[in-house]
């Protein structure tokens, strides 16, 4: 028996069932609204029991599909799933459906549900295909088609200021694209291909360096630079994603005018998607390009560390801080990405090192995506009850009031400040513990990020959930019962990833092996 | 395959020149109707009677083309007919129809209803032929053919004074340019001695480069520049598309530039390969390649940089075609079969999305739009269908995937790096191109921000479309999607051909 595609399955099914959202919009919109609840959790589960079921030992990756798609370009439709696929696709599984239930509940002000629902799907879908797509033509038609629904969006369902915001969106994102597809398109013509596995096997083989050099020969460039060229067009392409911050412009006011679980995707899901490609495509072209940046890069990314959390320190509005605070907490994963690229001629300790790096890394994204949705939750939650925007000082002593709030949100803000025991803490401890060996330096200074991050946090949980109730706090409602559903899970997640972070990471083992293996120069 | 038919029979020319000739009865038939009906009747002929004779001889052409045309030259090496034509001239006739399509859609009458239709079929008839040509003679006479058709249709609207003056300026600047391109072949031909592109390889390959020749490949240049509006030759297209009735703006738009980049690849790389010359970085030779290299920068900054500023969107289009055929020159600087095919494949999904584009646009003019940016406000309440058409064919002309747009620009710009002589050669041209696309994002964004993100207005009524209308925009955002997401029959059936 053959099996099914269910790669294929989880990416086309909320896609054509949000563009039939799109275009059924006058249906009746409450049935139609859970209808896509189920496809999307229908989807999220099979997503889940993939990325179980998922054979890790096997480098190429499970339930792989290829179809020959377009001959003239060599490109094929396929698709396969890894450890590192696997894993964003569970968090993609997991946090989808999440912030469609945080849609539900705080939708009722805007006439055309369904379209905003379709949306969501549509970008469900394209996530997954982003996650799977083993060749960069395919990659990169899902990457692009993400933005689509997600600039209507912020675009029609923001708050004030959503206009200009929505467009910063864009074009930040396109320029980025256009970068990125300059920079690909170079180094598949050196390499003759779009897939990203025989990418990877030139630049393990030793061969990536000639093949730039005898077949791009451009201004006669010494090869050094044009590989450094080249990877910097594939980084800045990815970089404005996360973002990295000198390219951070759109991000604050973007996460603020995008309805709250529109943010919860973008900050849990969508700023992976650069990471993933920088993991994917950067990392090949690293050992050939990384010499000569690597010093310039990693000062930009210490600043970028400290100064997202000095800003978050400055914000009084509660989503701008979690904003700013997401840059932070992506910048340590680019730390750790950029510091894969330190020379170690071949020392075994180093090598280890960059293994418990990436491994970090990965934990990281992960663990980002789960905490920074569920405090964007949280927000959300709060928008809901006092019919606006909420300011840090506006309310004081919410935990008399919203113990249950308190209680879940105050796990949540310590598992982003890293406490042991959370899972925030795994991703950033590996992460710390390599880059200490790597690049002392730049650990030392980005440590600090961690310490103003505690504060601002902290200071969040004061002012917010203790002290002197507010008068127009008195009428605040704790957590539903739909909330409290919809919540507990990854709380749960939260504590036993913070006790056993071995369940994600048996699993990436052989990716992170192959990539090192692959980098070793 | 049949075998090539190397005619010497009047017969034989006939057989492999049939669409034309069907095409050309077709155009006489329905002046003859359009005559007869109203000397025998004071109501004229129905337009529509007219334009469904015209569609019939059109799909007849292309039935002929699909299942019953022989390949093979005619003696002399006049025209010929290939795999790769042959897919090309259904291309033109596929637009063409859809043009036509458009003009039932119509509901403003024109005077002269016969002679509209003749006129257009017989600028379809001197497209195909310029498709086939391989003689400077038969080159200039179809490229004569369809402008001089296109001049008179560009002014059919008489009456109004607008549109005698945009007729006379394209005839002006056509007329010059014509004079330009025949200057420069007879040039070329006092250099080989030939009229025939592949004899002229032969003769001038042995020869070095002569200033003569150069004159001659600049001027040709310049003329086809024009055919194919490329700047700064494009001075005519801003006026046109906006004054031209809208079948007639969207034929010229589509069709005639798909066989104008056809024929200006078959006459560089066919005649004068040799002479291409070298825009590589480092090692800059004389040739025609830093010509196109200059017409395509030039023609991509300004279409796009002059876009921006539009208020009108048929200007606008105007100016983003300028910047679209800047890209598909980028492609014609790679040999056979990349370039020539992926050329094309451009043009011809490009061709669909802008006929959609018009299909659009004539909805607005008769719903009382003035074809600016405000009678777009507030489609997303007026009709979601088109709303969210528009949508669709703006992004595939932005090349956001996965629209066909994206597609075809991507194989382009592989062309280009690919396809020169020297690997990675134009990878500024290239640089240059993507940096201009992220400049069209724009001015495309900003027809879809006051489509979508103007509020209702009060007493807005709906708006009004016709059966023909909305399955001609229907067919081409369709068209856009399939081809999209599954282009590898198409496109390497073309890349196929063409290499034959």
């Amino acid at each position: 028996m053959t099996q099914l595609p269910w790669l294929s399955l989880i990416i086309w099914i909320p896609l054509i069932t949000g563009i039939l959202f799109l275009f059924f919009n006058t249906a009746k919109s409450k049935t139609a609204r859970q209808f896509g609840m189920v496809v999307s959790s229908l989807v999220s589960v099979i997503s889940t029991i993939l990325w179980a079921t998922a054979t890790t030992e096997n480098a190429l990756g499970s339930y792989a599909e290829r179809v020959t798609w377009i001959p003239t370009l060599g490109v094929d439709y396929s698709l396969s799933m890894d450890g590192l696929s696997g894993l964003m696709v569970l968090l993609t599984g997991l946090i989808m459906p999440f912030a469609y239930g945080a849609s539900m509940g705080c939708l009722k002000a805007y006439k055309n549900e369904t379209r905003y629902f379709g949306c969501l799907l549509i970008i469900q879908g394209s996530l997954l295909g982003v996650f799977t797509a083993t060749n960069f033509f395919l990659w990169f038609c899902f990457y692009e088609i993400s933005l689509v629904p997600a600039f209507f969006l912020i675009k029609i369902w923001g708050s004030a200021g959503k206009d200009r915001s929505s467009i910063r969106f864009f074009v930040y994102s396109m320029a980025g694209s256009i970068a990125l597809l300059l920079g690909f398109l170079a180094l598949a013509g050196a390499t003759g291909s779009f897939e990203f596995d025989e990418i990877a096997a030139q630049s393990s083989a030793g061969n990536l360096a000639d093949l730039i050099g005898s077949n791009l020969g451009w201004f006669d460039m010494p090869i050094g630079w044009l590989c450094a060229l080249i990877f910097l067009l594939i980084f800045v392409g990815l970089a404005v994603k996360v973002p990295w911050v000198p390219l951070h412009g759109w991000l604050p006011e973007t996460y603020d005018h995008a309805p709250s679980p529109v943010t919860m995707v973008l900050t849990g899901l969508m700023s992976k998607m650069g990471l993933y490609g920088l993991i994917r495509m950067g990392l090949p072209m690293m050992p050939y390009a990384l010499p000569k940046l690597l010093t310039s890069l990693l000062v930009l990314t210490v600043f970028g560390i400290i100064y997202s959390a000095f800003a978050a320190m400055g914000q009084r509005s509660i989503k701008r801080m979690f904003a700013y605070s997401s840059i932070n907490h992506l910048g340590y994963c680019m730390l750790g990405i950029l510091s894969l690229g330190v020379v170690t001629n071949g020392d075994m300790n180093l090598e280890i090192q960059k293994s418990s790096v990436l491994g970090g890394v990965m934990l990281q994204m992960f663990a980002h995506g789960i905490i920074a949705s569920v405090l964007f939750y949280f927000v959300n939650a709060m928008e809901n009850r006092i019919g606006r925007k909420m300011l840090i000082d506006e309310h004081g002593g919410l935990r008399k009031v919203a113990p249950l709030m308190a209680g879940t949100m105050g796990l949540a803000v310590f598992a982003s400040i890293g406490l042991p025991g959370l899972n925030g803490f795994v991703g950033e401890f590996l992460i710390f513990k390599g880059v200490f060996a790597l690049v002392p330096w730049a650990a030392c200074m980005a440590v600090a990020g961690l310490l103003i991050t505690a504060v601002f946090l902290l200071r969040f949980l004061q002012v917010v959930f203790h002290g002197q109730v507010g008068e127009s706090a008195a009428k605040f409602k704790d957590l539903s019962l739909m909330d409290t559903i919809l919540v507990s899970p990854f709380i749960v997640i939260m504590v036993i990833l913070g006790f056993f972070p071995h369940l994600l990471l048996s699993g990436l083992n052989p990716v992170i092996n192959n990539i090192i293996r692959a980098m070793q120069f | 395959m049949e075998p090539l038919i190397h005619t010497t029979t009047y017969g034989d020319i006939l057989r492999l020149t049939g669409p034309e000739w069907i095409l050309v009865i077709t155009a006489l038939v329905v002046l003859a109707a359009s005559f007869i009906r109203s000397t025998t009747s004071s109501a004229p002929c129905s337009t529509r009677t007219l334009t469904w004779i015209s569609l019939a001889g059109t799909v007849l052409a292309g039935g002929v083309l699909l299942f019953n045309q022989p390949l093979g030259i005619v003696k002399g090496d006049v025209f010929f007919v290939s795999e790769g034509t042959r897919w090309v001239k259904l291309g033109i006739l596929l637009l063409a129809a859809l043009s036509l399509w458009l003009h039932l859609g119509t509901e403003k009458r024109l005077n002269h209803q016969g002679e509209f239709h003749a006129l257009l079929l017989f600028a379809v008839v001197g497209m195909l032929l310029l498709v086939g040509a391989d003689h400077l003679i038969l080159v200039f006479i179809a490229l004569e053919l369809t402008a001089l058709s296109l001049y008179v249709l560009t002014g059919f609207e008489k009456n109004k004074s607008i549109s005698s003056q945009t007729a006379y300026k394209y005839f002006l600047i056509g007329s010059v340019s014509a004079a330009l391109l025949l200057y420069g072949f007879s040039l070329i031909y006092g250099v080989s001695g030939h009229m025939h592109l592949t004899d002229i390889q032969l003769a001038i390959a042995s020869k070095p480069a002569d200033s003569l020749l150069a004159l001659g490949l600049v001027m040709a240049l310049a003329g086809f520049g024009f055919k194919i509006a490329a700047a700064p030759f494009h001075m005519w297209a801003p006026d046109v598309y906006q004054t031209a009735p809208t079948p007639v703006s969207s034929l010229i738009a589509s069709a005639s530039k798909v066989a104008g980049f056809f024929v200006l690849g078959r006459f560089l790389w066919g005649g004068f390969a040799g002479h291409a010359g070298s825009i590589q970085w480092t090692n800059w030779t004389s040739g025609w390649l830093p010509m196109l290299g200059l017409l395509a920068c030039l023609s991509m900054l300004i279409g796009n940089l002059s876009a921006l500023k539009q208020m009108n969107l048929r200007r606008l289009l105007a100016y983003s075609a300028v910047a679209h055929s800047g890209y598909a020159l980028l492609g014609i600087t790679s040999p056979e079969p990349l370039g020539p095919s992926s050329v094309s494949f451009y043009m011809l999904t490009y061709g669909i999305s802008i006929v959609g584009m018009f299909g659009l646009l004539q909805i607005l003019d008769q719903n009382g739009g003035a074809g600016d940016f405000k009678s777009l406000e507030g489609l997303r309440f007026k009709s979601g269908w088109m709303a969210a058409c528009l949508m669709i064919l703006i992004l595939s002309m932005a090349g956001i995937p996965p629209m066909v747009g994206f597609l075809a620009k991507f194989n382009l710009f592989i062309a280009a790096l690919k396809g020169s002589t020297e690997p990675m050669g134009l990878i500024l041209l290239v640089v240059l191109a993507l940096g201009a696309s992220a400049v069209s994002l724009y001015y495309y964004l900003k027809i879809l921000k006051t489509a979508f993100c103007t509020d209702q207005a009060e007493g807005d009524q709906s708006i009004q479309i016709n059966t023909y209308q909305f399955t001609l925009v229907s067919f081409t955002v369709i068209g856009v999607i399939i081809l999209g997401l599954f282009p590898g029959p198409i496109l390497s059936r073309l890349t196929h051909a063409i290499g034959i």
